[in-house]
């Protein structure tokens, strides 16, 4: 009876030193802005470059069909003025349609990538949860001392740049 | 005096022996070049792809490009695998339409040579030649073997794939110069 009642009492106290430790054991919680940490990704910069360079590009061809435009005499030559304004509409709208394809096509790769490497740069600090403020009421507040941005922008840019294996 | 003597010139034979080059057989040398540690083979997962690519020494490569030899030129060779088991390669990965399949097939069998760069501390080169092995679907990655024109310069290289089929966005991969400079040499063989 004396060793039935002992191991009760130990199996009692393994339980509930268990749920001390289990309780007791701090959750690492960080968060990071995730709209600095988008515009400081290098894969991102790379992509405004080439948005904006095809917009440049764009840029030029209808300023120059604007010019062909206005130095056309209206009345003798009618068709061809119709034929220039029909390709400068058709020009603007190849622009932007590109334009936004693109768009979505960058976008979509950087935020394929930016998720993967923050969920390693959680994995790697060993964090049990990683926020991402981005302004729209996710975090409302934080102590900055959560504030894992600046590590969270070194990493994912190193990870872009394959100076972190794997 | 002359066991001072013969000490230190023992020890200048050691030291000798030491910072001898390295040589090893064509078995070796494959196996060393395969290995991660040595810096010649990066393996990245980005995006739901695996990476795999291998920067192979010209004394591997006994293939001759428009009359020259592989001397003049880098070659990588690149392995592109879906993550996941049980895939059937690239082409038909998350695609959705047999249309996706040709765009595909032809960007890598004609066009993938433009979205390859070798990046130097100055130079960015573009890829003089790619080949794109297709298994029909019997391996679980296709690869990609591309070729640079070697450049004059013993720095870090920087491989850069330009993604514009799969959606990975642009993806790079890291040689560092002291691995690219301390791959040993090929031991002659014996006839």
């Amino acid at each position: 009876m004396r060793s039935y009642l002992l191991s009760v009492a130990v199996l009692a106290i393994t339980i509930a030193f268990s749920m001390w430790y289990t309780n007791s054991k701090e959750k690492k919680v960080r968060y990071v802005d995730l709209i600095k940490v988008y515009q400081a990704f290098e894969l991102t910069n790379m992509y405004e470059e080439k948005l904006t360079s095809l917009n440049e590009e764009g840029q030029r061809r209808m300023d120059s069909l604007s010019y062909q435009i206005s130095l056309l005499d209206q009345k003798k030559s009618a068709d061809e003025l119709r034929f220039l304004q029909q390709t400068f509409l058709q020009t603007r709208h190849n622009y932007n349609s590109e334009r936004e394809r693109l768009s979505g096509e960058f976008d979509n790769a950087i935020w394929k990538q930016l998720n993967q490497y923050l969920e390693e740069f959680s994995k790697e600090k060993e964090l049990d949860v990683l926020l991402g403020a981005n302004g729209t009421g996710n975090v409302l507040s934080g102590n900055p001392e959560l504030d894992v941005t600046e590590e969270a922008v070194e990493y994912v840019n190193e990870k872009f740049n394959g100076n972190i294996d794997g | 005096m002359g066991r001072v003597l013969v000490s230190i010139l023992s020890l200048l034979v050691l030291t000798a022996a030491c910072n001898r080059e390295k040589s090893l057989s064509y078995d070796e040398l494959i196996s060393y070049v395969a290995k991660e540690k040595n810096g010649l083979k990066k393996k990245r997962n980005v995006s739901g792809y695996l990476f795999d690519v291998q920067l192979v020494p010209h004394t591997l490569d006994s293939s001759s490009i428009a009359d020259h030899s592989s001397e003049h030129y880098q070659k990588f060779v690149i392995k592109i695998q879906p993550e996941g088991a049980s895939q059937r390669g690239i082409l038909d990965y998350q695609i959705e339409s047999q249309n996706d399949f040709f765009y595909r097939l032809e960007y890598y069998t004609t066009y993938v040579e433009n979205d390859l760069y070798l990046v130097t501390d100055s130079d960015s080169i573009s890829c003089s030649f790619s080949h794109f092995e297709r298994y029909y679907g019997l391996s679980p990655h296709n690869t990609l073997v591309a070729y640079f024109e070697k450049p004059g310069y013993n720095g870090d290289l920087q491989l850069i794939y330009d993604d514009k089929v799969l959606g990975t966005g642009i993806v790079k991969f890291l040689f560092r110069a002291d691995d690219i400079n301390n791959i040993p040499q090929l031991k002659p063989t014996k006839k």
